[in-house]
Order: structure tokens, then C-alpha cells, then sequence
């Protein structure tokens, strides 16, 4: 995590410039843990390969998680030799450090200081150690009193892994088994459980109500853990990731290391960290209190696992170690200079990009203005065009109601008419009917027998 | 295969244990690259699980207990992996020679790149998918799905996603996005989903069809259920990126409107831009092609993202010429019938529309530019086509001749005209012809670009130099400008030369000679036609000479001849937009008589020879120079609201 951490803030600071790690082992030795992250060898210590540094570079900072002056077998032994110590005890020697600084920063230091280390730590603008020992080792050793106590930059963890990763990689340790599915205890162990331990945890346990146990395992085997069968074990290869998201989803950790604490610290976890050796908690008290921190199992349950002022310390150690971040950044600019870069130049170059980016921004918001107007103007025209058609409407509409209305008037005149129509149709057919009637009746006049005599009479 | 391992090949089997045997051995059969596999079981009802923990002496054998799918067990096989790279390849892939380097190749080239993917081929030789878009109803589409001929798709360029079936990532970029999400079922989607979240985090996913992959789809599934569990992964997918899904256009359906297609495939490009001339950029043969090839690259390096896409109006070689240009991610178009319908095909994708050349502009870039309102609209003019006319008009000899160039000007005028005044931003070669478009067009802003060039550390002196040099293609065509003048240098230069300087070489560099340029082959006249490279002739010649009564623009030979340390003799034509400076009246005759005693000079002063070859270095490394062009191609960009390539880094070591 710290490389991960260091790249990011530095890159934030130094835009524009190309950052490449270097380890002992580099790519030769790919691990799981190192989670994909590619580190350069470091190879052997010689003239050659110092000189390939130095040129390669401007500034190099020297930040491991092992103390200087440790053996590096013990940490990337196994079986195999292991180069380039000298790196991380000597610098890269009074020559190439003269336009090349190289910063011992973020370091712990070893109980026995190398010699080289104090001179190395004197060619250099700025040296920074991790905890008031290892300062203390130093000063001890010969080297000035302006040594910066920075504290882990895992307290800078932020957003190195989203809280969506976080859930994710949680569900998927879930789904495989390796964690279980309520509430659990996070128990960072670095070397084999001890009873005292394990009564320590299941008081905790008691207190925290149901939950389970996960052990988190730092350079010990599995096989020399002796746990109890209830605890679970989670892999012992785990990338930074899932580390992380196992320590975000616990309800609390109980940490062997600054590591563990630095990194339950910034997630805003409740922790304590366990430190029989006296060692760890040198760093961890740049971040946190002494509250936080025990030397016996059974002084964990009385530790405070959240004390109220743990944010603000955290808040202070991050501000801490931003001002250091600025500090490299700053040196590593002057060594840009020193070496014939113009800083002026990169300004220049910097300005100009500044200005492209403003140019390009402009070009397009005036072209969006463009095409903005152009379609509003298409609107207007639209909203006009949709008026006039509603006024069309309107008028359409208007002119149909009165058509309607004349409609039905010419219908009431009409069904009068035809009324009328119907009752002359009626009084003819009634006429009609009389006169038929009138026709078919055999009148008989009343003088007809009159005329008849009369008839008779006058035909004799 | 010896060394430490950099990626490690993640298997998931779920059944089908001959296809997983079958896998490996084709791994084995073309991968040089040393490697590391983990095959991961899910719960194979069938024993595979069992038979390939006993039998696989290769790989590391994980074991499930229940069948939790193909991402949980990516997400248990990547937790075992120690390399650099990790891929995840389907038991059903036949992988073939070669595959796996382009690959790698990709990502060591590209750091922004965290997944990469094959060309995946069907059995029968058609496309499977060259990626995938993903569209708004949560469906995607495999790109050239069933294309029987993939070459129009072999240039890399990054992608919506790529199936995980053969998916290189970096196991950094892996863990940094959480792996593939636990919260799908058994299969499909949580390939899609990875791209995306990668995208999220800031990489980008490509694919590089220089690799190719053989794919049989479904191999350990039945079709049926594959359906099935693409409906619940739908719904879990859909679920979860409901605000990407919103900003594009569904997939189903979109036949009906294929221009959402190209929107969809292009959408992550940073910016689209498409490039209109000519035939496809044919550097090594002149007639304006090394610059169109320079624009080119300009809009290509600016961002590897970007689409760039190359229309050519003429198809002339385009299957020598195109390979190259796709292998740099540039999507090369010809032979296109239809252009309007085309450019309908993707309506509204380009940013930026470059047309190069009065003709195009016409043909081409009027109705395409229909088709694409929205672009910025950029005419590159290479030359002003309508002076060469003008030229011809000058020397005409009869009335026919001199009517017929007099129209041709006018014409062409007209169309140079239109096409600045349609442009919204304008680029010229040289300040000269800048000045005229911005009378003829004074509302486009107008750009200088000419050309660009490396000036070799170590261009040779006058040591080991002999003869003279003409250089300039033919187009295998009578009366082109320069038959004109290596005619005029044969004819009216070269005699009165070699009464001076008896037994002077010369060499005649270029492409397709007409017969009347071959025909000048003789004792002291070699006609070498096209070389692959002319830097070895123009470095060995003691004087460059043209005598070019027509052309326009700057003439890139003499900016070869520059960087190659050749001083030239040429005519006013010949030397425009050269800021030749004091060198000029060195260099630049009228005549052909004032050009002999100009050669003459050149070929007898050493002192003045060096002194002109040091001051012509100069203006190239000034001038010409790739910084100045990327510049002046970097102000075109942004004028086009285009975010100019990034300055380069400085270095520091943790």
C-alpha cells in the first residue's frame, strides 16, 4: 500500500511527471500480495547500476516498510540471495546524489544504524522517519536533529479503493466462504496465537455481542497459528484490496501493526493495537493515542477501541504528512532545476497547455452557443409555426361551431318545413280521401223523384 | 520458455474436461511467452473438477464446492495469480500462432489500457466480435458478429467491452476495480460489467485485432439456459448502471437506425474525426501524400482513443497502403459507392471533418459534411489547386489552350473559394497562401501547417557527394509539373552544365516515370523510378535541381532535400514558403541560363556550398521541424475544440 499511496499523492503533486517503482525483487519475483503492482529490480548494488538510476531520474525517494539496515533475506528470503541492501543503507553514494537527491522518507530505522546511512542521510535536504525511535536511532548515530517524523502513509488511504470495490470484494469473500455472512472481529495476528490472546478476543467478543471471529494473518504460517477451531482464518495471500475490505467490513480490529492500525485509522474503524514488542507502537503513536495502544492481551478490553479524539488525531497526521508530500515534491522540482531542466520552461510549456485546454474549451462552448442558438431558433420557429396553427385551430374550430349552430337551425327550419310539408301531404290525402270517398257515393238527389214526375209528365 | 512469468491463464470449468485438455494443449502449441495457468473448477456435476486436480500436472487446481459461477471463479483464480497480467480464456478457445504478443504489445505500449481482447473468429472463418457495444436497454451487440470478411475491423481501438472468453487485464487494474461483481448469476454480463467499472477507474478496454482467437459460443452451455441466465444478468446488470445505460441509444431494434450503431461503437473516443482525400496516404510516392500522412498521424497521436477515420475517394492501392494505416488504429474507408449513404449510416458521429483538396471538397466533403452537421468543418487545402492553372495559362501557346486553363482557373478559384468560405477553420502550407484565403475568406481562422521532418544528427558533408539529384514523382502521366521540369532540366539546363562540369551525373528519384522521363535514361542519366526510401540519394548528391515552372504550395521535396543536407537550385515557384532567406538568391533562378550558372557555383564554391547546406539545416530543424508542425497541428485541434496531446513527462523513482 505504500508504494500505491506514494505514487498517487506525489503524482498529485508533480503533474506531468512519470513515476517507476523500484524494489529489491521487482518483476523477478511476482507475489500474489503485491496485487499486479510492477517494481522494477533493483538488481545489484554496483557503480553501473547506480550511475543507471541516478541518469534515469531526477529525484528518488526511498520509502520501504522494512526498517534501513535490515537484512532483506529475512523479508523477501526464502532461498534466495537477496542484492541491493546497500540501497537502503547507503544511498546511492556522494557521486550520483550530488544532482540526484535521494530521499530516505516515510522510513523506519533498525536498532543497529548502518554507517552508511548517517552520511547518506546527511547529503540529503530531507529525511523523514516514520516514528520517534527511529529518529531517536539516528540522532543517536550522528545524523542532525532535522529529521521529520511523518507519520504511515496508509492514513492517507482516501480513495485507493472505492467504497463499491470495498462491498465488492467483500461479497465476493463471502460468496467463497472466507468471510462470514453477519458481524465479525478482525483479529491481525504476526504470530502464533497465544491463550492470553485468545481469551483477550473472546471477552471482546462477549462485549460486542454475536459476532465471529476473522483472523488476519501478517508473515506467520498457517500451520504455526494454533488458532481456535471457531476462528476463521481468511487467505494469507490477500492483494491491499481485500485487506482493506475486510478490515472496512468488521466491526472492529484488534491490529499487531502500525500497518493494520494505519489503515483501520482511516477507514474510521474502532481499533487497538496490540504490541507485546514494544515496537509498533512507535509509528501508530503519530496517528493515534496511547489509549489505543496495549502491551498485554488482557489490557484490550479496557483499550479505547474509538476514542472520541480520533478523528482530529487523524486529521492532524494527514495534515502532517500532506506538508511532508509537498516538501518531496517541492525538492523534487528543485532538482529538476539543478539538473538543467528549466523549470521556467515547464512552466511555460504548463501555461501553454493551460492556455490550449482554455482555447479548446472556448472553441466549443462558442460552437455549443452555436448550435444552442440555432436550435433555440428552431424552437422559436416551431413555437411560431405551433401558434399559428393553434390560431388556425381556433379560428377552424370557431368557424365549425357556427356552421354547427347553422347547421342545426337549418335543421329546425328544415324539420318545421318538412312538418309542414308533412301536414299539407296529410290535409291532401285527407282531401283526397273525401273527394275518393265523395266519388264512390251513390248520391240520390232529393228532387230526383220530383224530376221524374216532372220527366213523365212532360213526356207523355 | 524460461524466465518469470508475467500473466497467468485463468480457466473456469464447469463440465467438459476434453475441452479444458484441449484448451491447455493449444496454449501450450502458441504461446512462447513463459506463463502460469489456474484452472478453477466450479463444482463440475460430471468429475471434471476431480479428474483435472488428479490429471493437470500444469496448472493449479481450485476447486469449488457449489457452482458459483464464471466471475466468482475469475475472482478465486485471479486470488491465486502472482503475475503481472492475468487472462481469462474459455475452455472453448482455440487460440492460434502468434496470438498472444500484439496482446502484450498492447498493453506494455499503452499504460491507460488495463483489459485487451483478440479479434474472436467463428469456426467457419466469419467475425464473432471484435468488442462489443452496449446500448440503453442494457443489451449489446458484438461488433462484425457473422462478417465474412474482417478486415475492414482489423485496426485496434478501444472498446464498450470485450468478452471475457479471451480477455487479457492487468491484475493491478483487476483488484483496483474489486474483480468481477458477486452479485451476478452463474454467466454473462459480468464481463460488461468489468469493462465498465474499469472505465469507471479509469482504463480503457481494446481490442487488437492483430491477435485472433477461434470461439465456439456456448461450448459447455446449453443455448437454452444460456438464455436464461442472460435474462437474470440482464436485470442485475440493468440494475446496476442505470445512469450509464441513460445516455445511450437501445441496442434492440437499432437496425432501423443504424447511425446509432457507429455512435454507440465510437462513444468513449475522446473525439471523432474524418479525414477525406485522394486515395489512402501513399508517403513513399509523393503528389502531396507524406503531408496528408503527417496530418494524419497528427490527429492520431494527439489521443490513441481517439477515432480516426481515413476516407479515401479512390480505392488506388488502398490494399498495400491501408495495412499500415490500421495498424496504427486508423480506420480506413474506400471504395465506397454511396457516400451519402455512407455518411447517413453514421449521421451526427464526427467532431471534426477534414477534406483535403478543392476536388474532394466538392465530391466528398459537401455531401458527407450533410450527413454531419454537427462537425467542425476543416478544409486543408495542401496547395491553392487554382494557381497551377494560372501558371499553365502563362506559358500556353495557342488561344484553345490558354481558354481551356483560363476556365480550369476559374473553376477551381471558385471551388477554393466556397470550400474556405464552408470551412470553420482553414490550414494552408505556407504563410503565402494563408494571406490569400484570409481576403477570399475572412471570417475562417486560418492555420499554417506544413510539413514535418527530422534533421539526422549526423547528415553528411560535402564528403562522398557527386552528381546531381532530381527528385519528384511522375504518376506514370505526361505534362505533369515535374516531367515539365526534369524535361527542362534534360533539355536546357544539363547541356550547358556539363560542358562546365564533363561527366555529371544525374539521378532521377520518383515514383511511376512517364515514358518521356524514362525515355531521358542514358550513360550519365540514371532513372531509378520509386525507392523505398530517397534519403540514401538525396544524401549522397552534391545539389538538388528543379527547375518547376508549375505547382502551389511548398514542395515537400525540397524539404527533404533540406533535412537530407542537399542546398537545391529551383525557381521561384519551386522555392515558395521555404523562408529561404539570404540563401534564396543562391538557390532560386528565373531563368534556365541564370539556374546553370547557379549550379555552377554551387558545384564549384565548397565554402559557399557548406555555408548554404549549414544555413538550410537550419531553417529545417526551424521550420520543419516535428515539434513546430505538432504545434501548428496542436492550434488547428484546438480551434476544432479538440484538447491537444499532453506535454511529455519528467521522472522521478520510488
Amino acid at each position: 500500500m505504500f508504494p500505491q499511496v506514494l505514487v498517487r499523492e506525489l503524482a498529485r503533486r508533480l503533474p506531468g511527471w512519470r513515476l517507476s517503482l523500484l524494489a529489491p525483487l521487482g518483476w523477478e519475483r511476482p507475489v500474489v500480495t503485491d496485487g499486479g503492482l510492477v517494481a522494477a529490480p533493483l538488481g545489484e548494488y554496483s557503480p553501473a547500476r547506480v550511475d543507471g538510476i541516478a541518469s534515469s531520474a531526477h529525484l528518488s525517494v526511498v520509502a520501504p516498510t522494512f526498517p534501513l539496515g535490515a537484512e532483506l533475506a529475512h523479508y523477501y528470503g526464502g532461498d534466495r540471495s537477496v542484492d541491493g541492501r546497500e540501497f537502503f543503507s547507503r544511498g546511492l553514494g556522494e557521486g550520483p546524489e550530488q544532482d540526484h537527491p535521494v530521499l530516505p522518507t516515510l522510513v523506519r530505522v533498525s536498532e543497529d544504524v548502518p554507517a552508511g546511512l548517517v552520511a547518506w542521510c546527511a547529503r540529503q535536504p530531507l529525511t523523514a522517519v516514520r516514528d520517534r525511535r527511529s529518529r531517536d536511532r539516528l540522532v543517536a548515530a550522528g545524523v542532525g536533529e532535522e529529521i521529520a517524523v511523518v507519520p504511515n502513509p496508509a492514513v492517507l488511504l482516501g480513495d485507493l479503493a472505492s467504497p463499491s470495490v470495498l462491498v465488492a470484494r467483500v461479497g465476493h469473500l463471502r460468496q467463497l466462504g472466507e468471510l462470514p455472512d453477519s458481524e465479525f472481529l478482525v483479529v491481525h495476528v504476526v504470530s502464533p496465537v497465544t491463550p492470553d490472546l485468545v481469551a483477550a478476543v473472546e471477552r471482546v467478543r462477549d462485549r460486542l455481542g454475536a459476532v465471529e471471529i476473522v483472523v488476519l494473518t501478517t508473515g506467520v504460517a498457517h500451520d504455526e497459528l494454533a488458532l481456535p477451531p471457531a476462528w476463521r482464518l481468511i487467505g494469507t495471500d490477500l492483494v491491499v484490496e481485500d485487506r482493506l475490505a475486510v478490515l472496512d467490513a468488521a466491526r472492529a480490529v484488534i491490529a499487531a501493526d502500525e500497518h493494520v492500525a494505519a489503515v483501520s485509522s482511516a477507514l474510521g474503524q474502532d481499533w487497538v493495537l496490540l504490541d507485546p514488542t514494544g515496537e509498533q507502537r512507535w509509528p501508530v503513536l503519530e496517528f493515534a493515542g496511547e489509549d489505543q495502544v496495549v502491551t498485554h492481551p488482557e489490557e484490550i478490553l479496557s483499550a479505547a477501541f474509538a476514542p472520541p479524539d480520533a478523528a482530529d488525531r487523524l486529521a492532524s497526521a494527514q495534515r502532517v504528512l500532506k506538508s511532508h508530500l509537498d516538501r518531496i515534491a517541492q525538492i523534487a522540482q528543485d532538482a529538476l532545476a539543478a539538473r538543467g531542466g528549466d523549470l521556467e520552461r515547464r512552466m511555460a510549456d504548463l501555461a501553454g497547455e493551460n492556455h490550449a485546454l482554455r482555447t479548446a474549451h472556448r472553441r466549443l462552448r462558442e460552437r455549443m452557443l452555436v448550435e444552442r442558438q440555432a436550435l433555440v431558433d428552431e424552437l422559436a420557429t416551431t413555437w411560431q409555426e405551433g401558434e399559428r396553427v393553434a390560431r388556425e385551430a381556433d379560428e377552424l374550430r370557431e368557424q365549425l361551431a357556427r356552421l354547427r349552430a347553422e347547421l342545426a337551425h337549418e335543421r329546425e327550419l328544415h324539420a318545421a318545413l318538412a312538418a309542414r310539408h308533412r301536414d299539407a301531404l296529410e290535409q291532401r290525402a285527407a282531401v283526397e280521401s273525401e273527394l275518393a270517398t265523395l266519388r264512390q257515393t251513390k248520391l240520390l238527389r232529393w228532387s230526383e223523384p220530383l224530376r221524374e214526375v216532372y220527366g213523365k209528365i212532360r213526356r207523355p | 520458455m524460461t524466465g518469470t512469468p508475467r500473466i497467468t491463464f485463468v480457466l473456469v470449468s464447469y463440465g467438459g474436461r476434453d475441452l479444458v485438455v484441449r484448451c491447455l494443449e493449444s496454449l501450450a502449441e502458441h504461446t512462447t511467452e513463459p506463463y502460469e495457468v489456474v484452472v478453477v473448477d466450479s463444482a463440475s456435476p460430471d468429475g471434471t473438477g476431480e479428474w483435472l486436480a488428479e490429471n493437470l500436472t500444469t496448472a493449479e487446481v481450485l476447486r469449488m464446492s457449489t457452482n458459483l459461477g464464471f466471475g466468482a471463479g475469475c475472482n478465486l483464480g485471479v486470488q491465486h495469480a502472482r503475475t503481472e497480467l492475468v487472462c481469462f480464456l474459455n475452455a472453448d478457445v482455440e487460440l492460434t500462432a502468434g496470438w498472444l504478443e500484439p496482446l502484450l504489445r498492447m498493453l506494455d505500449d499503452n499504460p491507460r489500457v488495463g483489459a485487451v481482447a483478440p479479434l474472436m473468429m467463428n469456426a467457419d472463418g466469419s467475425v464473432q466480435e471484435a468488442g462489443s457495444v452496449i446500448g440503453g436497454d442494457g443489451w449489446c451487440r458484438a461488433w462484425g458478429d457473422g462478417d465474412a470478411d474482417a478486415t475492414p475491423l482489423t485496426f485496434p481501438r478501444e472498446v464498450d467491452y470485450a468478452s471475457a472468453a479471451c480477455l487479457v487485464v492487468r491484475r493491478r487494474a483487476f483488484w483496483q476495480v474489486g474483480g468481477f461483481s458477486p452479485e451476478y448469476e452463474i454467466a454473462y454480463f459480468e464481463d460488461v460489467d468489468l469493462a465498465l467499472q474499469l472505465r469507471e477507474h479509469g482504463w480503457q478496454t481494446w481490442v487488437q485485432p492483430s491477435a485472433r482467437v477461434v470461439h465456439a459460443r456456448h461450448g459447455t452451455s446449453s443455448s437454452a439456459r444460456a438464455t436464461e441466465l442472460m435474462r437474470l444478468n440482464h436485470g442485475v446488470f440493468t440494475r446496476r448502471w442505470p445512469e450509464e445505460l441513460a445516455k445511450r441509444p437501445p441496442v434492440v431494434g437499432v437496425q432501423e437506425r443504424p447511425h446509432q450503431l457507429s455512435w454507440l461503437r465510437d462513444r468513449n473516443a475522446p473525439y471523432r474525426v474524418l479525414l477525406v482525400d485522394d486515395r489512402v496516404p501513399q508517403p513513399d510516392r509523393g503528389r502531396g501524400d507524406p503531408r496528408t500522412m503527417a496530418v494524419v498521424d497528427a490527429w492520431r497521436d494527439a489521443d490513441p482513443a481517439a477515432r480516426v477515420t481515413f476516407f479515401a475517394a479512390s480505392p488506388e492501392r488502398a490494399e498495400d497502403y491501408a495495412p499500415a494505416l490500421r495498424a496504427r488504429g486508423i480506420e480506413v474507408v474506400y471504395g465506397v459507392e454511396d457516400p451519402v449513404r455512407w455518411g447517413r449510416e453514421r449521421l451526427g458521429l464526427y467532431d471534426v471533418i477534414v477534406v483535403f483538396r478543392p476536388h474532394n471538397f466538392v465530391a466528398l466533403g459537401l455531401p458527407l459534411s450533410g450527413t454531419q452537421p454537427q462537425a467542425v468543418r476543416v478544409y486543408d487545402s495542401e496547395a491553392l489547386f487554382h494557381r497551377r492553372p494560372a501558371q499553365f495559362f502563362e506559358t500556353a501557346e495557342s488561344t484553345e489552350e490558354r481558354r481551356r486553363y483560363a476556365l480550369e482557373e476559374r473553376r477551381l478559384r471558385e471551388e477554393e473559394v466556397a470550400a474556405f468560405t464552408w470551412a470553420d477553420v482553414a490550414v494552408c502550407v505556407s504563410e503565402d497562401e494563408a494571406r490569400w484565403v484570409r481576403q477570399v475568406a475572412p471570417g475562417t481562422p486560418v492555420h499554417v501547417a506544413c510539413y514535418p521532418i527530422d534533421v539526422p544528427g549526423d547528415v553528411p558533408g560535402l564528403e562522398r557527394r557527386e552528381g546531381l539529384v532530381f527528385f519528384g514523382g511522375f504518376d506514370n502521366t505526361p505534362r505533369t509539373p515535374n516531367e515539365f521540369a526534369v524535361l527542362e532540366l534534360a533539355n536546357d539546363v544539363l547541356p550547358v552544365l556539363r560542358d562546365r562540369h564533363p561527366g555529371l551525373r544525374l539521378r532521377v528519384v520518383g515514383a511511376d516515370p512517364s515514358p518521356a522521363v524514362r525515355a531521358l535514361s542514358g550513360p550519365l542519366t540514371d532513372v531509378l523510378g520509386r525507392v523505398p526510401d530517397p534519403r540514401p540519394w538525396l544524401s549522397t548528391g552534391r545539389l538538388h535541381v528543379v527547375p518547376m515552372r508549375y505547382g502551389a504550395g511548398v514542395k515537400i521535396k525540397f524539404v527533404d532535400s533540406m533535412a537530407a543536407g542537399l542546398p537545391f537550385v529551383t525557381t521561384p515557384v519551386g522555392g515558395e514558403g521555404l523562408h529561404l532567406g539570404w540563401t534564396a538568391r543562391h538557390l532560386v533562378a528565373e531563368s534556365a541560363a541564370e539556374m546553370v550558372e547557379l549550379c555552377d557555383r554551387l558545384l564549384r564554391d565548397d565554402v559557399l556550398w557548406t555555408e548554404v547546406q549549414q544555413a538550410l539545416l537550419d531553417i529545417c530543424r526551424t521550420r520543419f521541424s516535428p515539434e513546430h508542425f505538432r504545434d501548428n497541428m496542436s492550434a488547428v485541434m484546438v480551434d476544432c475544440g479538440v484538447l491537444p496531446p499532453a506535454p511529455t513527462g519528467v521522472h522521478t523513482a520510488c
